[in-house]
């Protein structure tokens, strides 16, 4: 606990004299130019008041996380087949690092002209983009199942079925939680790009487009601040202790082993 | 009742066994000695069905066998109760049978007050323990044990046979015991079957008394010294 709680102080340490250097910066310059942290603060208590900053987070969550959702079971399942069929492995490899290697803004620029700009465009653009992490953390768990557990389970005539959700599934599970970490950064990050890129009415998107017009660079600074804190506190508060109460064999297991 | 006639394997056309012939009945321990690589795993391999021999005839009318590995291969993410149960929940038992079953075997075991831990919680003794009772929980007609207690240090060992030596009457089950360690065959066995070095070839069949209670360390000493000029060549240094 002790170690804990350190980590924890360093961490906050780090946090506050990242703030400190900011703000430094920022009297160096001109408000409108470089805002300080408090400028930018004051912006988001502004927009909180409006009812703007609630509404946009709303907009941008659900879109995140329906395409972060379908990656996240699209990737999942074709990477755990793709793990236990070779040939399939081998046929869909190239293709998924062929769709890894477009960049999400020429996504979204095809996605605009097949989709809505205000729904499903930026589902459309996320899914692409985090299902490759997905499915090359699915594939690459599957096949580092442990082989002696494998033949154990055959010795005791393991039904397929349950050689999936008994043996496969769980290890699958603790390969796959760094993909979704990062998966979810990276959802933001072009539902983010995709708000604005296909200039959505609605959404932190179009909140930051809106203020970028505006100038209103306190307002810009907001906004991705408000990314910053949604990122943190999903990672924080819903993925980790979905691994603690999904993983309870985790618990206190230091490195691999066992 | 397992019959193997001429039984022999090759991997890539690299042979490691040839020639096997033998039987066990039920409730017979067979021990199988000799160096590592001399295809003691292949040929349990071939008992358990899960691989085909290349050439020869196997027979096997248990209907129930059951595998003990060198490591333990337990599940990480599942608890030791869990890990016992395994082989119950894969043959379709309730969720009381497996529960029921698996409580047993802990108090049989000396595994009381592990059940819920998981496996990187156990120290290596109770991993194997918990490996043991997989096995058991199906209440196997045949038990195979590959060298079960190879990565345990001595006194665990000792302790650990005297634990499966007393199950195997308890239960009346049939063994095939492979290790390397021939006081450990000696112990364990009523017969026991020494291979040459690879490709694996019987080499002596020696039949063996039932281990006494009492001054066991004596008599496994005094067997292996008379049986030692028949095993001898499985053992060239």
């Amino acid at each position: 606990m002790g170690r804990r709680t350190a980590a924890l102080g360093w961490g906050l340490l780090g946090i506050g004299a990242s703030l400190a250097l900011w703000h430094l910066i920022a009297l160096q310059y001109p408000p409108w130019a470089v805002p300080t942290p408090v400028d930018v603060a004051r912006e988001m208590v502004r927009l909180w008041r409006q009812g703007a900053l609630l509404s946009a987070v709303a907009v941008t969550t659900v879109r995140t996380l329906a395409g972060f959702g379908l990656a996240v079971l699209l990737g999942g399942v074709s990477g755990l087949i793709a793990g236990l069929l070779p040939p399939l492995r081998q046929a869909l490899a190239p293709v998924v690092t062929a769709i890894q290697g477009v960049p999400p803004v020429a996504l979204i620029i095809v996605a605009l002209l097949w989709f809505d700009a205000n729904s499903s465009a930026p589902v459309f653009t996320i899914t692409v983009a985090v299902l490759p992490i997905i499915f090359a953390a699915a594939l690459e768990g599957t096949r580092a199942v442990d082989r002696g557990l494998i033949e154990m389970a055959t010795v005791f005539r393991t039904p397929r079925r349950m050689l999936v959700t008994d043996v496969y599934l769980p290890h699958l599970l603790s390969y796959l939680f760094p993909a979704l970490v990062s998966g979810l950064g990276l959802a933001w990050k072009v539902a983010l790009l995709a708000e604005l890129m296909a200039g959505s009415r609605t959404g932190m998107g179009a909140g930051l487009g809106a203020a970028r017009v505006s100038l209103n660079v306190a307002g810009m600074f907001a906004w991705i601040a408000v990314v910053v804190i949604l990122l943190l506190a999903m990672e924080n508060l819903l993925l980790r202790p979905l691994k603690r109460r999904l993983e309870p064999w985790q618990r206190g297991r230091e490195g691999g082993g066992g | 009742m397992l019959t193997m006639t001429g039984v022999g394997h090759a991997y890539g056309g690299h042979p490691v066994l040839a020639d096997i012939d033998l039987r066990l009945g039920p409730g017979q321990v067979l021990a199988i000695v000799g160096r590592s690589g001399c295809g003691k795993t292949t040929l349990l391999q071939i008992a358990s069905g899960l691989i085909a021999p290349s050439r020869g005839r196997v027979e096997n009318r248990f209907r129930r066998p059951a595998y003990v590995f060198q490591e333990p291969r337990l599940l990480p993410w599942r608890t030791a109760w869990q890990n016992i149960a395994f082989g119950l929940k894969a043959a379709g038992a309730s969720a009381a049978e497996q529960r029921r079953v698996a409580s047993a075997l802990i108090e049989r075991l000396g595994l009381a007050g592990a059940a819920d831990k998981y496996p990187h919680e156990l120290s290596g003794g109770m991993r194997q323990r918990v490996a043991l009772g997989r096995a058991l929980a199906i209440e196997p007609d045949l038990l195979l044990l590959d060298e079960p207690f190879g990565a345990l240090d001595p006194g665990l060992r000792a302790d650990m046979q005297r634990l499966l030596l007393d199950l195997l009457a308890e239960r009346q089950v049939a063994a095939l015991f492979v290790t390397h360690d021939l006081t450990e065959a000696v112990r364990i066995g009523d017969e026991l079957i020494a291979l040459s070095p690879a490709p694996g070839r019987i080499i002596a069949r020696v039949p063996l008394g039932r281990t006494p209670r009492t001054d066991a360390d004596a008599y496994v000493h005094r067997t292996v010294a008379a049986i030692w000029p028949q095993v001898s060549a499985a053992y060239p240094d």
